[in-house]
């Protein structure tokens, strides 16, 4: 009453929240208009036309207005829940951030951890210093685009932005990249933060996967086991690789001697792990990523990586550390350099660098047997092992030379010509060189530009959202979009 | 008001997602409703403005609806009401589901001194300028007024104070 005194624990002495009015089944009913149909909750959200747009602080059901996000029905209940939608439908609007602080407390404290300044993000995204000094300021009501953008180069999930402490960033990968940024001034803060966007845009391949393949589990997760076998003295690591390169393509099903046409489809489509190619530091070869649970495979399209060949090696290098490295050894992020690669195994002997050794094995025997190179080299000569096998020079002339028991003299193994056939550039860089429009962040080209159309189509995403995901016009995805759909599919 | 009432005609209010109809039934003196009154405002709840998801209703929140005539409000969480089968009051409990030009929410500091809202799904401000407007109006009658804004991400009301 008036006059009296608001009491110190008023917030607390109150039970005023909103009471739970139904069931969830039923709320869901409710805000898909769907009641008495039968439908699960999944049937009534992927099927539901209902739109909803979020700013910073809200979720609201969408009017055709608002410059926010708009969001599809089940993006929104993926991720903010079936109580949220509820309120906003009820209400109008839903109050979408967890405490007045956030979003701003997570992306400063990120930034932070990450050891990159106001300066390094402006100068990576493009956004000017007071725009992102106003993302930190929880004063302030940004506009969602910002934050998108923050978001990925901190490595961050957009969606849960503001929602949830800490946006569902992994801590582990931030203590990571900022202790590589450390270590080496070749890691720059714009490689850092291009290793966010990779984590974002891994971590979103395989929701969309998810989403698409109704929860499923990627071929490779269910099918390969982390080895912990680096060897010893009478059993080398090099040699356990090849173990495991026999053991993968077993599992795969490809014979001895075949060769493997297109790698870059066979870990898009066949083992469903993210591989990203992108341009990086001109020392990094590549590298496999941990985002969460979510891995992926990052390659260099710079540097000797230009050549497919090569560039194919490097993929093979990556997929013999994500199939097969147990976590510890992978620290959420492990960055390979194209000088490693043509190391003699007597390097990582001196080094104990088992994992290295193991991978370099791996990735020669799984792309090009030994014995099979062997046979073929015996039949005709080492180019014609680089073009059968799609491999470069060095891999084709060690399988050679190690197959033969090192009995022909090494400086003997030569050729005249080491770049990749046509045939071989256009399967593997088809993705990278002939992709539409071209606006896409290289990254993003290939399968996630698929997953994302399809995601689209299947009313999973809204088209703001899928325009965003690929971060072309809207003209363009309007222009492009079948034919993505197409080329893929 | 009547300047406000006069840019802005009553509408009827917006009823796709009326749960039952016991949101229409018109609630009286008895389940606590009152008719706002120039500042300072006599023997209300004082309150406190919503933080953040989990605090989202604030403490001691008053629905407004500016009528034709008059400006009805009620606490949305009134004890009294749950005798009428309702488990909270909506805006059309203020108006029966008549036409009204503008509701939304308050929270008293003080006898003179509101947090405010323009969050309603039925009679919400349709635009920033609409809810600068409503603001300005109760101001006119003697309230100090701390407005949430307009969020102009999902063109809508705020729902809370940023500062």
């Amino acid at each position: 009453m008036v006059g009296t005194k608001v009491p110190i624990n008023l917030r607390d002495s109150t039970g005023d929240k909103m009471p739970t009015f139904d069931s969830e089944q039923e709320k869901l009913e409710f805000i898909f208009t769907c009641k008495g149909k039968g439908l699960s909750p999944d049937q009534m959200a992927r099927g539901s036309d209902l739109l909803f747009i979020r700013s910073q602080d809200l979720l609201a059901v969408y009017h055709q207005k608002g410059s926010g996000r708009v969001l599809s029905a089940w993006e929104a209940l993926q991720a903010f829940g079936v109580d949220l939608l509820y309120e906003a439908v009820v209400d109008g609007s839903a109050i979408l951030v967890s405490t007045k602080e956030e979003p701003a407390r997570t992306i400063a404290r990120r930034r932070k951890d990450l050891g990159l300044s106001n300066a390094d993000i402006a100068k990576y995204t493009r956004l000017s210093l007071e725009d992102i000094h106003n993302l930190e300021d929880p004063k302030r009501r940004n506009p969602i685009q910002h934050l998108e953008i923050m978001a990925r180069c901190l490595g961050l999930d957009e969606r849960r932005i503001g929602f949830k402490p800490g946006s569902g960033g992994d801590n582990q990968l931030a203590i990571r990249l900022r202790n590589l940024k450390s270590s080496s001034s070749h890691f720059t803060p714009g490689t850092v933060m291009k290793f966010n966007e990779a984590a974002w845009t891994i971590a979103t391949q395989y929701r969309l996967t998810s989403w698409l393949n109704a929860g499923e589990k990627p071929f490779w997760e269910t099918n390969f086991e982390a080895d912990n076998t680096y060897g010893d003295a009478s059993y080398p690591a090099w040699q356990r690789g090849y173990y495991l390169a026999g053991q993968t393509r077993r599992i795969l099903g490809i014979g001895h001697d075949e060769p493997i046409l297109n790698l870059r489809e066979l870990c898009n489509k066949k083992l469903e792990i993210p591989l990203l190619q992108m341009p990086l530091s001109k020392d990094i070869a590549g590298a496999t990523l941990a985002n969460n649970d979510d891995r992926g495979i990052v390659v260099n399209i710079l540097g000797s990586n230009n050549n497919v060949w090569i560039r194919r090696s490097t993929i093979a290098h990556e997929l013999g550390h994500l199939l097969w490295d147990p976590e510890q050894n992978l620290n959420r992020l492990k960055v390979d350099h194209y000088e490693d690669f043509d190391r003699d195994p007597e390097y990582f002997l001196r080094s104990h660098d088992f994992v290295e050794m193991r991978a370099n094995a791996f990735s020669a025997e799984l792309l090009a047997p030994r014995d099979a190179s062997v046979e073929e080299f015996k039949r005709t000569d080492l180019r014609h092992v680089m073009e059968k096998f799609g491999v470069s020079f060095s891999i084709a002339r060690y399988q050679v030379w190690n197959g033969l028991k090192r009995v022909i003299h090494w400086d003997s193994l030569v050729v005249d010509d080491i770049l990749a056939t046509d045939d071989w550039v256009g399967r593997e860089s088809f993705t990278v060189d002939y992709f539409r429009p071209e606006s896409v962040p290289t990254s993003r080209k290939g399968l996630f530009a698929f997953l994302v159309v399809k995601s689209e189509s299947a009313n999973l995403i809204s088209e703001d959202t899928a325009i965003n995901y690929l971060g072309c016009s809207a003209t363009e995805y309007h222009q492009y979009k079948d034919l993505i759909f197409d080329i893929f599919q | 008001m009547n300047i406000f009432r006069q840019k802005y005609p009553a509408r009827e209010p917006n009823l796709e997602r009326l749960k039952n109809n016991s949101e229409l039934i018109l609630l009286t003196e008895h389940n606590g409703l009152r008719l706002l009154a120039v500042a300072p405002m006599s023997n209300i709840e004082l309150g406190l403005a919503p933080l953040d998801q989990s605090d989202r209703n604030g403490v001691n929140k008053y629905l407004w609806v500016i009528m034709t005539s008059h400006v009805p409000m009620v606490m949305e969480f009134e004890k009294t009401i749950s005798d009428l089968g309702l488990e909270r009051a909506t805006h059309t409990n203020l108006t029966g589901g008549a036409p009204a030009h503008c509701a939304g929410e308050l929270w008293f500091k003080d006898e003179a001194t509101i947090w405010f809202s323009g969050g309603s799904s039925r009679y919400r401000p349709e635009s920033s300028g609409q809810l600068t407007d409503v603001v300005a109006s109760f101001k006119s009658c003697g309230y100090r007024v701390i407005s949430f804004g307009w969020d102009e991400g999902a063109d809508q009301p705020a729902r809370f104070y940023r500062g």
